[in-house]
């Protein structure tokens, strides 16, 4: 049995050899369509892990009257535009409510070469674990900023990115998006650079909520009349605005009463809550995107095996007389038929290795563009059961487009074929 | 027992205008264990269409192929490939070697579909035919003459108990083709297997004591073809 099997691997390896242009083109077009499929549903599956998997923090997210998902894109993952502001009092009410664990308040509105600059507390460093019991922390030399300086904490991606360093000294620009031209006057020190969290977070650069305030150009419209800051001068509590409150409650309770008062009963301001929930009917509205690249991946596939097909049959004809002098060594036509299917599948287990190679390169690309937009950092060595799944299904897939080749040669006449054709 | 007996073996092809022509009709045949015995017969006489009738690559019409008492003309196509792979060798007109493989795999070949195969008996047997130095390489690097040193060595391999021979030295000159007759009767005789050669060479009929002429044996009117001559 064992020699019968290495006999076999000797003829397909030399056959394989003998066509080795048209091996090689087949087996890179199943690593195409392997690697596309692989990295569909892996990529997929990671991004919403990523987005779902309660690496957010916050069980809400309090704003403006709006969508919800727009709420938890713009303060939890420093995405999209951002819905509004809501008073400064609304915040105040809230975090003194005993349901509320922990409030933050956010305000966002300028960025740092396309980084955003968010306005916020010390509480953020204090308490807030962003990861089961991890909170923030600060690369060696560095501290959390002083909220009545101009003094910012800079999260690890946005140091790589624009060379920020302790000490560092920036002015931020007007917006969320960067433009040139928008530069604010007032001079920021980077006193921090915040460890890597494979989160949002790493692409924020963290200022006191006081600092947002000031900004030159910025208007306050907590009383909805327009308020602009003095220097020297203190900010009535009832001018200032946040644009959002992120928040974690001491029990779902909490998110239940809010849920009824604020967007049953209330009209100025919304409440995301639960954060995960929000995001998980987001995916599952975008899912269609999912359904048609794996589509795509999946179509990618039969072609391949269909070129797998192609190939093989193409070579029958000048492979007769091979055949035949094997049926007149002794070979069964079961043994030339099985050969032909192992050859096909052998292409296709190649191409499938090769898969991962086409795996591993979509996947980096990808993982640093999601990486750079969200922060999220993927996991290339993540498994997947489609790791497995799909080379299996490629390598009968395979086998399967060598049974039509496979025919060919097991119909082989010997007699007629063993004299030379020409 | 005979080695091979042949018996009332009738087998005729069907032409392209529809009528059949009878191509073998041999009435009885006999060979002995280890015996070597030559078949004369003009091109187109049925030669190699008798040799593949005795592997059992093509199947008679009528009549029997006794090989060690096992008629094969009633075996089934897998059994009958078995049993090639087993009892027989053959050498072919054209040698047949497969060009993506060596030599040495090519000996190998002659044994991986029987019972049992070993690399250093084909190893062996390329050695005594004075190729050792020629193991690894393939047939399009080799000269005609080690090409049909090969071609014996793969037939003689997995010990068969009969070589059938189809003009195999068709490729060679007078001279050359004379020696490696020697040399394929003299590795058959080492080995016990019994030789049938066919040709129409008389360099290589001369050399053997027994010969048989085909169209004596074929009791089949002369074919259209010769006629038309
Ligand atoms: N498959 C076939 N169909 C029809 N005629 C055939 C076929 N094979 C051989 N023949 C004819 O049978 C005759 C004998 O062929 P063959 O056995 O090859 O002769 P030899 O080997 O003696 O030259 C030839 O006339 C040939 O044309
Ligand atoms: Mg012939």
């Amino acid at each position: 049995m064992l020699r019968r099997i290495w006999n076999a691997i000797l003829l397909v390896r030399r056959s394989l050899q003998q066509h080795a242009l048209s091996t090689s083109i087949t087996a890179l077009s199943i690593a195409l369509g392997t690697g596309l499929v692989l990295s569909v549903f892996s990529i997929n599956d990671q991004t919403l892990r990523a987005f779902t998997g309660g690496s957010a923090g916050f069980d809400a997210v309090l704003g403006a009257r709006g969508s919800p998902l727009q709420l938890v894109l713009n303060s939890v993952y420093h995405l999209e535009t951002s819905p509004g502001n809501i008073p400064w009092k609304l915040y105040q009410q809230v975090q003194k409510d005993r349901r509320v664990k922990l409030a933050i308040p956010y305000a966002v509105g300028d960025n740092y070469r396309g980084f955003r600059v968010v306005g916020t507390n010390e509480k953020l460093f204090q308490k807030f674990e962003y990861r089961k019991e991890q909170r923030f922390q600060v690369e060696k030399g560095g501290r959390f900023f002083d909220p009545t300086l101009r003094e910012a904490v800079v999260g690890s991606l946005v140091a790589q990115k624009t060379g920020l360093q302790l000490g560092s000294r920036f002015q931020p620009y007007h917006g969320l998006d960067f433009i040139e031209s928008e530069q604010h006057e007032e001079e920021y020190v980077v006193v921090g650079i915040l460890s890597p969290t494979n989160s949002p977070s790493d692409r924020v650069v963290w200022i006191p909520i006081e600092g947002v305030f000031r900004m030159s150009g910025h208007v306050l419209r907590g009383s909805g009349s327009n308020y602009q800051a003095r220097p020297g001068t203190e900010i009535p509590d009832e001018e200032k605005e946040v644009s959002a409150v992120l928040l974690q409650f001491h029990s779902p309770a909490g998110g239940v009463f809010f849920d009824h008062t604020i967007n049953r009963q209330g009209k100025v301001a919304t409440l995301a809550w639960p954060v995960d929930r929000v995001l998980m009917e987001f995916f599952s509205k975008i899912g269609w995107i999912h359904q048609i690249m794996q589509m795509m991946a999946y179509l990618v596939m039969v072609v391949a095996s269909a070129s797998v097909l192609a190939s093989l049959y193409n070579t029958m004809n000048e492979r007769r007389r091979e055949f035949a002098i094997l049926r007149a060594l002794g070979a069964r036509r079961a043994t030339v038929f099985g050969i032909i299917v192992l050859e096909a599948g052998t292409i296709a287990f190649i191409g499938s290795l090769l898969g991962f190679v086409v795996y591993g390169v979509i996947f980096t690309v990808s993982a640093e563009v999601i990486r750079n937009q969200t922060g999220m950092v993927l996991d290339l060595f993540a498994f997947h059961p489609v790791l497995v799944l799909a080379p299996l299904c490629m390598i009968l897939l395979g086998a399967l487009s060598g049974l039509l080749p496979a025919f060919k040669a097991y119909s082989t006449d010997v007699a007629s074929n063993l004299i030379p054709s020409a | 027992m005979k080695l091979l007996s042949l018996h009332d073996l009738k087998k005729a092809y069907s032409s392209p205008d529809g009528s059949t022509t009878p191509i073998i009709n041999i009435q009885h045949f006999e060979m002995d264990r280890a015996e070597q015995i030559a078949l004369s017969g003009t091109s187109g006489s049925g030669k190699t269409t008798l040799l593949n009738l005795i592997a059992g690559i093509q199947r008679p019409d009528h009549g029997q192929i006794r090989i060690e008492g096992t008629d094969i003309a009633s075996l089934s196509e897998s059994a009958r490939d078995r049993f090639r792979a087993k009892n027989l060798g053959y050498v072919f007109q054209s040698f047949n070697l497969l060009q993506g493989f060596t030599a040495l795999e090519n000996v190998v070949l002659g044994m991986m579909f029987g019972p049992d195969e070993n690399t250093s008996q084909a190893q062996d047997l390329l050695c005594n035919l004075g190729l050792s130095d020629r193991l690894h390489y393939r047939p399009s690097q080799l000269s005609i003459g080690q090409q049909q040193r090969v071609a014996l060595a793969r037939a003689l391999a997995g010990s068969p108990r009969l070589v059938l021979a189809d003009e195999p030295t068709g490729n060679l000159d007078s001279r050359r083709a004379g020696e490696s007759i020697d040399l394929i009767r003299s590795t058959c005789q080492e080995r016990g297997a019994a030789l049938l050669v066919v040709s129409h060479s008389p360099d290589i009929l001369d050399r053997f004591d027994r010969v048989s002429d085909l169209t004596e044996l074929n009791r089949t009117e002369s074919s259209p073809e010769n006629s038309a001559c």
